[in-house]
This record gives C-alpha cells, structure tokens and sequence, in this order.
C-alpha cells in the first residue's frame, strides 16, 4: 500500500513532468519572442515550482540543480541578462538533465552528473559577478512588463487531515500565496476537537484567504499544486475591475455564505425574515460558527473597500483524475452497452411494450452515458503536436537545414490511449520529412525555393475520425527511384506497372529506404514499416501524396476512439464478424454468375470499377457450402478499394471492443472481439492485415 | 520543557512552556494539557520562553480552550507577546477570531491572559 509520502512524491513526478513538457514549449517560443515578458515569467514560475516542491518532497538533488537555472532566469526577468540561442541552448539541457533526474528517481539511468556539472557552469557563468557589475555600471533596466490590474480572489483550502504525515506543513503554502499579493488569511478552526479526540498528528484547520494580486488564477493554483489532489482548493475571482458595475456595492453576508457553501439558501430565506443582522442571526441559530461569519464579513469589507464587483471562473473547477479510474469507468460502460445488447434483443423477442419501452430508454441512456465518458478521455493533439517542435528544432540544427514547424487544429480531440500511440509514428514521420524531404538551403536557393523549409502538422476531425497530415515543402517522393529499389528488393517484378499511390505505398514495407546513405536521423528502412504496424494497431490508415519537387504530404487517418467503435455485423456460416464501419463504403451483392464470368478471378466490376474481393470463408477455412448470392463489403483500405465476401449482412453494430488475450495476440487479421445481445462472441476483423496476409498468400502462390 | 506549577489554592496552575514545540512534541503537549487541565479550575499556559511553535500546537492549544469550557473550566495564554509565538499564529490566520465552536460569551483564547 502506498504512504501518503508516496502519493505526494508521484504526485511531485506526475506535476513536474508536466512543467518539465509546458517548460520546453515556452523555451522553444521563447527562442522566437526573446522578449516576451509573459515566456520569460512562464521559464522562471516552471522553474521556481520544480525546485520549490522538489525540496518539500525531498528530491533535493533536482532542487538544487534548478537552483541556478531559477536564478538565472530571475535575472532575465529583471532585464539583467538577455535571452540568446545560447542560453535557450543550455536550458533546454537543463531541462532534459532535470527530466533524467526524474526518470532516475524513479528507477531509470542515473544521470551524467559530469554534463549535470557543465550545465550548471553554464549557467553560474551567465550571473554577472558583483564586481563585474560595479565596473559596469547599474544595468541598463528593461521597461516593467505592463501588469494586469489587481483582481480579488478568495481561496479556499482544507488540508487533507493527514497532510503533516506528508511532511507538508500547510502554512508554508499560505506563506507561498502571500508572496504573491496582499492576502487576509482567516483560519477555520471549527473542526478542531477536544483533547480526549484529538489526534496530535493531525491537521484540523482550514483557511479562506482572501488575496487581491495581479497574478494570473494559474499562479494562485501553481500554489498547491503537490496538494491539490489530496485535499479541498478552490480559487475564485471574487473582484475583477475589468467587470466592475457597481464600486461600492459587493454581496451581502448571506449571499456570500450560500455561494461558499456555508449555508443553504432556503435556510437564508427563513432567517431573513426575521429582520436581525443576518450573521448574527445565523450564529445565534447554530446554523453557521462564529469564524464562517467573520470570515464572510472579512470578504465583504475587503472588496467593498477595493470596489469590485465578483466574478465567477469556471477555469477553477476541474478534477485531477488518474488515468487508470477513466478506463476502468470505459470498460465498465463498455460492459453496460453489452448488457443493453442483450437487453435490447431480449424485448424485441418477447414483444411486450412494457419491457420494450424500459429497453429503449435504458438504450438512449447508455448512448448518452457511453457518449459523455469517452469525451472524458479526450484530448486535445496540440500537446502532441509542440512536443515535436523540439524535435524539429534538434534534428534541423544537427543535418544544417533550416526549418520551421507550424500547426493547425491543435485543439482537434482524440482518445488518450490513441494520441499516446501517435508518438513514436509521428516522430519517424518528421524524421523523415526532415533528413529526406527537406532540401539543405544551398540546394532549396538554387531550385529557387526559400533557405527555410516548412513541416506542417495539421488535425481536423472527419466523421468518426480525425486527419492528421505531415506536409513538408521539400524534395517530394521519387517514384522512379522507388520502383527501382522496390524491384531490387523483390517486393515487385521488374515489368510492373504500379499507380504512383501503389508506389508510394511500398515505402511502409520493412527493410524499405531509398536513402542513399544511413543517417543517424533516419534511413535504415526500419521507420516507416513501424509507422504503418503502428497505424494498423490503432485502426487507423495512411495515404501519401507526393509531388517531385514540391513536397509530400502524408495523412493518417484514424479513429476518435479505441475503446467502442460502430461495426458492420456480418456471418460467414455460423459465425459472426465485426467489420470496422469507418472503412466500410458500400455493400454489394456477388452472384454466382458473376464469379463465374471472373474466370476464378478475385475480381468484381462495379459500376465499371474493377474491385478486387477477399473471401473471407477461403481465408478462415470455414466448413459449409458457399451461398449462391453472397455479399461484398466493399472498404476503402490506404486509398484502394477492396471487398471482403461474407454470407450475409446483419447491420451497423455498437461494437465493444474485447482484447483477445495472450494466446491469440499474434492471431493475424484480428484485431479483437466483442460480445453480442444473445451473448456470442463475434471477432472485429483487422482489414489491413486481411488484405496482407491475401496479397502474402498470393505472392506465395504465384512464386 | 513543560513545566506545572499549581498554586497553594488548589484551583489554578501555571503550565510553562519552554523549547520547541513542534509536532513532534505534540503528543507530550497533548497530554500534559489533558493531565493538568484535569486538575485545576483554571489553567494558565505560559509561553514566554517557547523558541517555536507550529500549527500542529496552536490546535492543541485551540483544543484545550475548547475541552476548558465544555467542562466549565478556564484556560488562559499568558506571554502571548513572545515574537515567535505572535509570528507563528499570524502566520497561520488565526488572528482576528477564535475558534467557531466557542462558547461566543467567552473570553477569547487569544486575548485573555495576562504576561
């Protein structure tokens, strides 16, 4: 079981990862708005957080590493130091030496204390000495950054009453806050019991503070942000002059008491009509303490006297949730969307209205309950998208080009399991753009494009699915120099006459690369045929487009969400199967004298449109007689469009998606399982595979 | 160092405090307030000589004030002016108002006592 010293040390790890990822964002910005007052703020708050908490919870190591950094950047904040490629340079080798400290603690590689030392020579070495600065003369001072006008914000904090076990002491935070603006800390002691129960390790004492600062919300939070998830914090404006109405008007004491909570509005109502002072009245009644009152009042007087009026911030209510609980509620309604299955079927066979009036509520229910807990695990791609900014940065400096990352749709959402995926191709596909797509200057000058490339990554939802591109602006894919690589390596005969896309295509084959030498960046073939495994594994496909000379631009397309998908239920014999329904383009009917016109050929004419088919009863070597008018489900798989041949077609299916355990995890063109109404288990059918293992097969066939 | 010393009339005491008190001195604060609470009618508790103090304390001193008067009892701060005492409690946000659960016709426990 973990210790409450435990919890808040993994909380420490999970915060500072996340400032260490917002840090590297801000750097990379910076390096392109060196004065920006707000990027310098955001470096030196990241910092200053790190190294705070870290030593509150005992990573000293790491806290006396950002130690310099911090000072340094407090220096840029007051104009005393410039922000140069340098110095963004060796902080952001800072940052990757804190991030392997805090891979270390964790059990990773102990971190290159000698590249550790240099780091922080660099930065000793950018603190102006006190005699350098007396032979120099008063710095010359940057202008104040322009600051925001004071707001009034009441904070509530409530200690989990094991904090001090924590080694947390809760009035070095309310110290921390009042660095940050005027505050009024007004303790609650009304939980405090007698001696016989009180337990001396415990914390009985809750604060409202009321501060009026003209720091962002963000830095009131950044305040408890080791302890936000173990006890009760809530900020709020309670005066912004930007809004203000009336000056000297602000709540009376019972409108403020029923807003904090303190008090029920209907037990307002009933006291107010006994015309008394409304706190008095309240105390007198044991409805509220004395100390709530006080501290009411102490609110109201404070904004009355700064003349405000209050202002409500929703950004404040929002719940740190560990991953593990959201998935854990996904299988959960994954099994009630089953159950309603069963339900569902169950009331259209005992026709009986009662019962089919419940199924359908209870169905609508489930949708909504289904639709509403997958938007949970959504995120949005721009965190994804400016981790790679870094990457563009490195790489382009290491190969001597110069190039730019830009974004679109960052705000585009998808399921956490899928975006977390979406690292590793993602990353081989810029590597790619770079060391191979994008020309070095000299040569970009002389076809007369501009010295700085371009890699843009863009999102926007399609349907059920989102599109990612990677367009770059460079060489573009050499169709020749593909088939001829492909023919070397024997993936195609030497007379084939491949569609550029079918080309195109080949270069997600393993041990593919039409490199003309191994970088250290990419070009050993091995990229790109774990980019293509990657996107199959999350249902998902990819489509290039690539012009010579002008630039390649590569789409994923892939699915909202991994947890439930819609299916086209179809039976082969006696067995069902769930087709993934975001591919699915049309049904159509296969007849017998159709197959026979094909000469045994796997090939259907639609609507003048040769299509190739899969029987899917071939390939899963199902016992029984063939139809005499079966059904092809026609999908479009990387641009092509193919039909899988199945008896018959049942309909769009809600489809759970089932793992299908260690035995059966290599099991090729299945991608799971899932359970219907009356309870049998049909498999969801991996399309990509199918039609790699027939193409296999036929490669096999033919030679 | 807790001291007691209880007057020749029986009915009040002088608990003094000297030192650190810390949580980890909270459990002994704890039970020297419960055993000499017990036995006076009124408990002065000087803190003239305490060189720190942190919240875990100030609640217990809190708490004995609240178990002084469900018993009908009186506890009393005296060398409230001690600098760290004074720091430490406004530091915590207890100036202004005592504890809520309070009898309100009450002497507050901070500024009853004398030096």
């Amino acid at each position: 079981m973990s210790t409450p010293d435990d919890m808040h040390k993994q909380a420490f790890r999970e915060e500072a990862s996340e400032l260490l990822s917002e840090l590297e964002n801000s750097l990379l910005e910076l390096e392109e708005n060196p004065e920006n007052e707000d990027l310098i703020g955001r470096v030196f708050r990241a910092m200053h957080t790190i190294k705070g908490s870290g030593a509150m919870f005992g990573f000293d190591e790491i806290s006396h590493f950002t130690h310099n950094v911090e000072t340094v950047f407090d220096l840029v904040r007051s104009g005393e130091i410039p922000v140069t490629k340098d110095l963004i340079d060796l902080t952001l080798k800072a940052r990757d030496q804190i991030t392997t400290m805090m891979e270390a603690e964790m059990g990773g590689d102990p971190p290159d204390r000698e590249l550790g030392e240099k780091i922080i020579a660099g930065f000793v070495a950018l603190i102006p000495s006190n005699e350098s600065k007396a032979q120099s003369g008063p710095a010359e001072k940057k202008p104040e950054p322009e600051k925001l006008e004071p707001r009034t914000y009441r904070v509530r904090f409530v200690p989990n009453r094991d904090i001090f076990k924590s080694g947390t002491n809760p009035v070095y935070l309310l110290d921390e806050l009042k660095e940050l603006g005027d505050c009024k800390v007004l303790a609650s002691l009304k939980d405090i019991p007698v001696l016989s129960q009180f337990d001396p390790e415990a914390c009985y004492t809750g604060w409202d503070v009321i501060i009026t600062t003209d720091k962002d919300i963000n830095d009131i939070k950044d305040v408890f942000i080791f302890v936000e998830d173990s006890c009760e914090v809530s900020v709020k404006v309670i005066d912004d002059p930007v809004l203000m109405e009336s000056p000297s008007k602000y709540k009376k004491i019972g409108e403020i008491l029923v807003e904090r909570g303190d008090i029920k509005p209907e037990t307002l109502q009933t006291v107010l009509e006994e015309q008394k002072p409304i706190g008095e009245m309240l105390v007198s009644k044991g409805l509220v303490t004395k100390d709530r009152v006080e501290s009411a009042l102490e609110e109201q007087k404070t904004v009355k006297e700064i003349r405000s009026k209050r202002q409500t911030d929703d950004s404040a209510s929002t719940v740190r949730v560990p991953a593990e609980r959201l998935d854990k509620l996904v299988n959960l309604v994954g099994e009630l969307v089953i159950v309603q299955a069963r339900l569902s079927q169950t009331s259209s066979v005992k026709n009986e209205p009662i019962l089919s009036s419940i199924a359908e509520e209870i169905e609508h229910l489930t949708r909504e309950l289904q639709d509403s807990t997958l938007s949970i695990r959504m995120l949005p791609i721009g965190s994804t998208f400016s981790r790679f900014k870094r990457l563009v940065r490195d790489l382009s400096a290491e190969l001597g080009k110069d190039i730019e990352m830009t974004t679109d749709g960052a705000d585009t959402e998808l399921d956490k399991t899928v975006i977390d995926k979406l690292n590793d191709p993602m990353v081989h596909l810029i590597r790619n753009s770079i060391d191979h797509g994008i020309e070095p200057p000299d040569v970009r000058k002389a076809v007369g494009k501009p010295d700085k490339g371009t890699v843009h990554l863009s999102a926007a939802h399609s349907g059920a699915n989102v599109l990612i591109t990677i367009k770059d602006d460079g060489a573009g894919l050499n169709p020749r120099s593909i088939k001829l690589k492909a023919i070397e390596r024997g993936l195609i005969s030497p007379d084939a006459d491949l569609p550029e896309k079918e080309l195109f295509g080949l270069i997600f084959q393993a041990g593919f690369s039409t490199a003309e030498k191994v970088t250290s960046v990419s070009g050993r073939g091995v990229g790109m045929d774990v980019v293509r495994k990657c996107i199959d594994s999350l249902q998902g496909s990819i489509d290039i487009n690539s012009k010579e000379g002008e630039g390649t631009i590569i789409t994923l397309k892939l699915p909202l969400t991994l947890a439930i998908i819609e299916g086209l239920l179809v039976n082969i014999g006696d067995e069902s199967y769930v087709l993934p329904l975001s591919a699915v383009e049309e049904c159509v009917e296969l007849s017998k004298k159709e197959v026979d016109a094909a000469h045994g050929r796997h090939i259907i004419n639609i609507r003048g449109e040769i299509v190739p088919y899969i029987r899917l009863r071939d390939l899963f070597r199902i016992k029984g007689e063939r139809k005499a008018l079966e059904q092809i489900v026609i999908a479009r798989i990387n641009g092509e469009r193919i039909g899988f041949v199945v008896d018959s077609v049942i309909g769009q299916h809600q489809t759970v998606i089932k793992n299908l355990g260690v035995v059966y995890r290599k099991a090729k063109g299945l991608s799971g399982a899932t359970i219907l109404g009356d309870g049998s288990v049909a498999l969801i059918l991996d399309i990509q595979q199918i039609v790699d293992m027939a193409r296999d097969k036929e490669v096999t066939t033919v030679a | 160092m807790i001291t007691f010393n209880k007057e020749k009339s029986g009915n009040s005491g002088v608990l003094i405090l000297g030192g650190e008190f810390t949580i980890e001195r909270a459990n002994e604060l704890k039970t020297a307030l419960i055993r000499h609470l017990d036995s006076v009618e009124c408990l002065r508790i000087n803190l003239k000589n305490v060189n720190e103090i942190d919240l875990s304390c100030l609640q217990l001193l809190c708490s004995a004030h609240l178990t002084a008067l469900g018993l009908g009892k009186e506890v009393v701060i005296t060398g409230a002016d001690n600098e760290v005492f004074d720091k430490a409690w406004h530091d915590a946000g207890f100036h202004g108002f005592c504890c809520g659960l309070m009898d309100e016709k009450a002497t507050c426990f901070w500024q009853g006592g004398e030096n």
